[in-house]
């Protein structure tokens, strides 16, 4: 019924629907800013939950704000210290400012909270250690240490657990975090931390970027009331968090306006019509709007690398209408329905093969190449559709300039004589750039795929943290288990390994979970052993010790323990406990990961170690993701080849002739093996994204290769032309990608513009037709 | 309305007189305060300690040396039963035990029961009278030939670490008598006797400081 339309009728349907278009992508398109979300997604192994974890959980909120007093005379340090932590905490989107140096719970209340349950978490190994705890031998030496912990300066937290546990069996289960708790003291007085825990998401920019500005503006005021003596420098996933939006959002930005300026301005060089540029445009845009309405209805949201990526997309889709034009421009008397029917079937060829190049990116596991997957596919359909049914209706009545770019004429006709030679040299080309492959490199660190500001921010973070905390970024044991329970008790034999390693010295610092978590079975086997060694005998030697000291009996003498309430891990995890272990407990989807933090430490050997445990081993954060990183590149190998594949069947399929089908893909392969030869010879290590622009490239190389074999219009000049002008559009469209801050689109663009180039300039060369050697 | 207005006037009037009045009185006894209280120059007294802990069954004594600096340093060098090193300097507490080599740091901006008490401590030596105010009511006697202030935390205060500081002293500041009492229950008495006065302590002050921190 469409097709029975009239032309005019096709224009108001047209206009109609890209209202409704405009509309519908006004109303439902979300957009999804977050990297992690565009390269991570989601999965459902445990360094994967981490890697999450760790950019989700509370401490992702945390700022942390080093302060320098770099005036003369005493530092004036605690008091801007005060006045910042009073400005700040009255804000509502910060939940709480403290200095570094002071744990974020009240120590007190929490050891006597634990001294109740002493019985039950005094030792990870207590059968072993009981000999040396309960020997009534050393009561007395006990009793004198209890009463000069009761007279020092530490009473305040002494007396309180003495009273539930007068052995004082609490501090020997804290004994690996004893030191950890000791606020460190700046020599100078010159440097204070301070965390800031905010309460917006991480990534919530909108609000993170307002504490932003709210803290520096805060401590300008301040520093200015001071004399301007101070310097300040903030860290924190936040500020990652904005940065990386700040960057996304100016890329996109740049690249789409570049984009659209450079296509238009080359559109209008080639056809000189402003009134084709409008429908063109118009058919673009509703290719791109068809693209994030599928892609939102598909994953609930376009990201923003999706659509600056989606943008190149008008370098693609406009070589239909560009082929239907220049082919509709060079026909007398212009004839737009029967040009476009006549080029009808190369256009399909070669929208599917470009849609089996970025179908492939759906296979590479990156969750933002799946959504530039759907988008691109219906995109292009929509293009090519609009292209067939509506362009020819918009065309009628219309002049078109017959392009004639500089150059390609003598190219063309350069080819026709040199052509044997030219392939010799071509041929030679291929084995030379073929024989620098062994030399390839590869790139697997994503870190090295930031922009150049998060290099800055990462390299402030750095130092910031390094002063901070003994803690190895990102690298830690990790136990996994199907319940919290079954985790603990392995977190609990790891954490005996790590002790060993630390007392060998493999291992230099750690952070584990016990005892502020205990398994259910270590509380029973505590138990079990403490009421052993706890009888009525040495319960008199205990007090006769403390007699010796002058200690109340009748205050510290009751050692009796009974089958009491244990400590349950779920309430710790919802007491004030949760601020510092909240990012060492994972869990999801009936799932447990439980991490051990590790200082500088010997990591073969404690990836030997690990493996004596079943479930629980050595992971590096970084190394998790670069795995990740290279299980995408192995994948893109794979989708580069079986994308290959798939077009050459495709085409063996159209032809029905091998040997066309391997001379109309013959340009793409070349180009893309001259690509890695030049890759290889520059030493540039090659990432995933190269591969990934190099099908890009293949896909839209091989569309040439299909318009100038089939050759519709009968005449290889202006076949040739008009695929000229699609190339420049589709060079001018993936060249603005260039001026990226980001290496990801950099790096397409380099392989894109580079394949297409190279591509289009060797079908000539490589690809023979009948009326190739009669050019006009 | 003439005499309503003579009265108002006079009412006016009175209240200047009284609050003028109350006022200098204020003014002289904080003046009279801190004047004794305040150690204005670097002083070392010998000290006799008494600590009734609740979870000893008889009172600890102890005793040694206390040197104040006028910068607010205090160092507490115990000689009986243990020798060990406690100060206080302007930005942090420091802790030596000389027989089991430990050595413990904090600083006094941290919100600790130690810090709090410390800081206190500082604030009487050095008469910072308006810092502790906010938290304790203050109550000053001077009777000759000894003076005495007592302090107890007012109602507003959250989180006192003591329950009354008694402090007693010579007019002419030669004897002085801490009482604390904790909130916790547990009391202590300090015995002061003055030693000397002058700025060669402020070696003596430098040297203990310097083996607190183990430098």
């Amino acid at each position: 019924m469409a097709i029975s339309l009239s032309s005019a009728h096709r224009r108001y349907l047209f206009y109609g629907l890209l209202l409704l278009l405009i509309s519908a992508v006004f109303k439902l398109v979300e957009i999804e800013t977050s990297m992690p979300v565009f390269f991570q997604g989601d999965s459902s192994d445990a360094g994967f939950m981490l890697v999450e974890n760790l950019q989700t959980n509370q401490f992702s909120r945390r700022y942390i704000i080093v302060l320098n007093d770099s005036g003369d005379g005493a530092s004036q340090l605690p008091e801007l210290t005060k006045q910042l932590i009073k400005q700040l905490e009255q804000r509502d989107d910060v939940v709480r400012v403290w200095p570094s140096n002071q744990p974020p719970i009240d120590f007190e209340h929490v050891f006597e909270d634990y001294a109740q349950h002493a019985s039950q978490i005094y030792s990870l190994n207590p059968e072993q250690e009981a000999s040396e705890l309960f020997d009534p031998d050393s009561f007395v030496q006990r009793a004198a240490k209890l009463k000069q912990a009761l007279l020092s300066p530490q009473a305040y937290l002494v007396k309180p657990v003495a009273s539930h546990d007068p052995l004082l069996l609490t501090f020997n289960a804290f004994k690996h975090w004893r030191d950890k708790f000791q606020p460190q003291v700046d020599a100078q007085s010159r440097i204070a931390h301070l965390m800031v825990q905010s309460r917006p998401q991480a990534f919530d920019f909108e609000a993170q970027q307002q504490l932003q500005v709210a803290i520096d503006s805060v401590f300008t005021q301040l520093n200015r009331q001071h004399g301007n003596r101070f310097e300040y420098q903030i860290t924190g996933v936040p500020m990652f968090a904005v940065a990386a939006q700040k960057e996304i959002k100016a890329d996109v930005q740049k690249v789409t306006m570049l984009s659209s300026v450079s296509v238009v301005f080359a559109f209008l060089l080639l056809l000189r019509s402003f009134k084709a540029l409008h429908w063109t445009a118009l058919i673009l845009i509703s290719a791109m709007a068809v693209g994030a309405l599928l892609t939102t209805l598909v994953f609930g949201s376009t990201h923003a690398l999706t659509i600056a990526l989606g943008a190149t997309l008008i370098g693609v889709c406009i070589d239909y209408p560009i082929h239907t034009m220049v082919h509709s421009a060079a026909s007398k008397p212009p004839d737009a329905w029967g040009t476009v029917r006549r080029i009808w079937p190369s256009l399909v060829l070669g929208g599917m093969t470009t849609m089996i190049g970025y179908l492939a990116l759906a296979f590479t596991g990156y969750p933002g190449f799946q959504q530039i997957a759907v988008f691109a596919l219906s995109g292009i359909a929509s293009a090519l559709l609009l292209t067939r049914y509506i362009l020819p209706a918009l065309l009628e009545n219309m002049v078109l300039h017959y392009p004639n770019i500089p150059g390609i004429k003598q190219w063309l006709n350069y080819c026709v004589r040199s052509r044997t030679s030219l392939r010799i040299v071509i041929a030679l080309l291929v084995v030379a750039a073929i024989t620098t492959y062994p030399r390839l490199q590869w790139l697997d660190d994503l870190e090295k795929l930031s922009g150049s500001s998060m290099q800055q921010l990462k390299k402030i973070d750095q130092s910031i943290r390094a002063r901070l905390s003994t803690i190895e970024a990102g690298r830690v044991v990790l136990i996994e288990a199907d319940t919290l329970e079954h985790a603990l008790q392995k977190n609990e034999q790891a954490t005996l390994i790590l002790q060993q390693l630390q007392e060998d010295g493999a291992v230099d610092d750690f952070y584990p979970l016990y005892p502020w978590l205990v398994s259910q079975q270590l509380q029973q086997r505590n138990l079990n052993v403490y009421q052993q060694h706890t009888t009525s005998l040495s319960q008199q030697r205990w007090h006769t010790a403390l007699a010796t000291q002058g200690l109340s009996v009748s205050r510290l003498g009751n050692l009796s323990a009974d089958d009491g309430a244990t400590l349950d891990a779920e309430k710790i995890l919802q007491s004030q406990v949760k601020e510092l272990i909240a990012a060492q407990v994972i869990q999801k989807n009936d799932r447990t990961a439980l991490v051990i933090w590790l200082g500088p430490h010997q990591p073969e050997i404690v990836v030997d170690a690990m493996q004596s445990v079943d479930s629980v081993r050595y992971i590096s954060q970084r190394d998790t993701v670069n795995t990740m990183a290279q299980r995408y590149r192995t994948t893109a190998v794979k989708a580069l080849s079986y994308g290959l594949l798939t077009i050459f069947v495709l085409l063996v399929l159209r032809y029905c002739n091998l040997l066309t089908a391997f001379n109309t893909l013959l340009p793409a392969l070349c180009a893309i093996i001259f690509i890695f030869g030049l890759w290889s010879i520059l030493k540039q290590p090659i990432s995933f994204l190269h591969l990934i622009g190099s099908l890009l490239a293949v896909a839209i190389c091989v569309d040439y290769g299909i318009f100038y074999s089939e050759n519709r219009s009968g005449n290889p000049l202006l076949t040739y032309q008009a695929m000229g002008a699609s190339m420049l559009t589709t060079l001018a469209a993936f060249a603005s990608l260039s001026i990226s801050t980001n290496p990801l689109l950099q790096t397409l663009s380099v392989a894109v513009t580079l394949g297409v180039g190279i591509g289009f300039l060797l079908c000539p060369v490589l690809i023979k037709t009948d009326e190739q050697d009669h050019p006009l | 309305m003439v005499t309503h207005i003579k009265i108002t006037l006079f009412s006016v009037l009175l209240c200047i007189v009284c609050t003028l009045t109350l006022a200098e009185t204020i003014s002289q006894q904080s003046s009279e305060w801190s004047d004794l209280v305040t150690l204005q120059k670097t002083t070392s007294f010998r000290y006799d300690e008494t600590r009734n802990l609740e979870m000893l069954d008889t009172p600890w004594q102890g005793g040694g040396l206390l040197l104040a600096s006028k910068d607010g340093t205090l160092v507490k060098l115990q000689m009986r039963p243990q020798r060990k090193v406690m100060a206080i300097t302007p930005g942090e507490m420091i802790y030596f035990d000389s027989e089991t080599e430990e050595r413990r740091r904090l600083p006094l901006s941290t919100p600790h029961p130690m810090t709090r008490q410390a800081l206190i401590f500082q604030e009487l030596l050095q008469g910072r009278l308006d810092k502790i105010s906010t938290d304790y009511d203050i109550a000053f006697k001077k009777k000759a030939p000894n003076w005495t202030l007592t302090l107890k935390p007012k109602a507003t205060h959250d989180k006192p670490v003591f329950t009354e500081i008694i402090m007693r002293g010579s007019i002419d500041n030669t004897t002085r008598k801490i009482h604390l009492k904790e909130t916790g229950g547990d009391s202590s008495t300090l015995s002061m006797q003055l030693l000397e006065i002058g700025p060669q302590l402020e070696f003596m002050i430098e040297r203990l400081l310097r083996e607190a921190l183990g430098q």
